[in-house]
């Protein structure tokens, strides 16, 4: 390849060679470092490629080995040029060319962050947008060390920022602190446990509070499971004061869920009919050209399009943009649900329901599922029992505090 | 003589011959195309026969539609339809 560059910048021709003894002048030429190559024996002469320097140096050849040589073709850039010297138009667009190259390459048109992971992209991006770092902006006028600091500064939490320009594109390296700068801070607010649901308590773990309830008891929704209330009494076995806490335990009951989804009698497919058109569009700017056929019949068509930026030799991207876009022509229909549809469309359905409370954690006891008839079409209704965590906290109201402590005033207790 | 001790060295030592001794070497890339290195000259060349001259032997491709790509003072890469290669002194 480089050879091939080289030979063509310096132009080769094309010699035919004929004569008492072509093999002795082959031998000359190699003995002088000429080089020949794509030698070829043809209707009883020769034929070969040899630079424009070399074709000078070998006159002397041609006398000692008393062979005659023919030039067929010259190849080339020198040649090209030559030949297209009139062409001042063509020589003024490939000008043009390389000038609106360099211009376009004194702009950013690509923006890479790599290495985020709590900072998205867009984010990122759009606080360069603020910094007025953009798509279109000129490179002379972003210092990447500024850049670097203003963005180390703006999120803490990125503890190494590298930003290098790269060709037309701006590349951003970070690094996130992994550890997390602040510790959350322990909620301490007082408060009782209540249930969140009906059911009957399984088993139980408290922490901190007063258990209300047992292992066996049947609780109700609202119902206080631990009181943050702690009471203290003195050794007359009276109450003395009473402490406000965070209650905290586990408490796990069994509860049943049961839920409905309506299955219609009918639904609306889609069949494709097989017809697809494809199209490019072009966008540079505000501009935009679309090069695709026109849809013919009345069916519905979904279009789908990939995007790509433009790029020459990796890193330089140019402002256009190339959406290759894909469109299939598609027909609805209706049609009813059969038994084996309903059946699949239940089990599709409850085996929806089990994925979600398994990721929540919640352990399943029993379940059970059946479609039923309902007006026009079906529904689908699923039982569940089920063992899960009831708990959940609910702040004791200042007014129960306040009426405790008017009480102990009243009473004269003061600590 | 002293090529006989040069052979000898060679042999010993486990020297390659091709450096040595300036022996050919023949490197063929199935049947459609051989690179020859230390040869001295070209003798005979036409598209079915490419006879060359080497330090101690000549040696003689036969074939169809032989052509040679690239040839210098080192090496030399022939390409078509190889038939035979023979030796000969």
């Amino acid at each position: 390849m480089k050879e091939a560059l080289k030979h063509y910048c310096g132009g080769y021709l094309c010699v035919r060679l004929r004569g008492f003894s072509p093999e002795r002048f082959l031998n000359l030429c190699m003995a002088r470092k000429i080089v020949i190559w794509d030698l070829r024996y043809q209707d009883g002469g020769y034929q070969f490629l040899i630079s424009v320097g070399d074709f000078r140096r070998i006159r002397p050849l041609v006398k000692k080995a008393q062979v005659r040589l023919l030039i067929l073709g010259r190849y080339g850039l020198p040649f090209f040029l030559y030949r297209n010297r009139k062409r001042k138009l063509y020589a003024a667009g490939i000008g043009a060319f390389f000038l609106v190259l360099f211009l376009m390459s004194q702009f950013i048109w690509n923006i890479s962050v790599e290495g985020n992971y709590h900072f998205t992209d867009d984010t990122l991006l759009h606080y360069l947008d603020t910094l007025d770092i953009r798509y279109g902006r000129l490179k002379a006028g972003i210092d990447c060390n500024v850049l670097e600091e203003s963005i180390r500064s703006q999120y803490p939490e990125i503890i190494w920022v590298s930003a290098r320009i790269s060709g037309t594109r701006l590349m951003i390296k970070v690094k996130e602190n992994e550890v997390m700068s602040n510790v959350p801070e322990k909620d301490e607010v007082p408060r009782n446990l209540v249930a969140g649901k009906n059911g009957i308590v399984t088993r139980m773990v408290v922490r901190r509070g007063k258990a209300q309830v047992a292992v066996g008891d049947q609780i109700e929704a609202g119902q206080v499971l631990v009181s943050g209330e702690i009471p203290i009494y003195n050794d007359a076995e009276e109450l003395a004061d009473l402490q406000f806490v965070h209650a905290d335990a586990d408490i796990y009951a069994t509860v049943s869920e049961s839920y409905r989804e309506v299955l219609p009698a009918c639904v609306v497919e889609r069949t494709d009919t097989g017809r697809c058109r494809r199209g490019l569009r072009l966008r540079a700017g505000g501009l935009s050209f679309l090069w695709m056929l026109p849809s013919i019949g009345g069916n519905p068509w979904e279009i789908t399009s990939k995007s790509c930026q433009l790029t020459v030799l990796g890193d330089f991207y140019l402002p256009v943009w190339v959406d290759q876009i894909q469109a299939q022509e598609y027909q609805t229909y209706e049609r009813c649900l059969t038994k084996e549809d309903r059946e699949i469309r239940k089990n599709i359905i409850h085996q929806q329901k089990i994925e979600n409370l398994s990721e929540k954690g919640v352990h399943i006891i029993e379940n059970s599922v059946k479609i039923l008839k309902e007006g026009s079409g079906w529904v689908v209704q699923g039982d569940f029992l089920l063992e899960e965590p009831v708990g959940i906290g609910q702040e004791i109201e200042e007014t129960n505090k306040k009426e405790i402590d008017q009480a102990d005033e009243r009473n004269g207790n003061h600590y | 003589m002293f090529d006989q001790v040069k052979a000898a060295a060679a042999d010993n030592l486990k020297l390659p011959k091709d450096v040595v001794l300036g022996e050919v070497l023949v490197s063929f890339v199935g049947r459609t195309s051989a690179v020859v290195e230390n040869y001295r000259g070209i003798l005979i060349y036409d598209d079915q026969t490419v006879k060359l001259q080497a330090k101690n032997c000549k040696l003689q491709f036969h074939g169809r539609h032989l052509h040679i790509d690239y040839y210098n003072h080192d090496e030399m890469k022939i390409s078509g339809q190889i038939q035979s290669m023979e030796f000969g002194d």
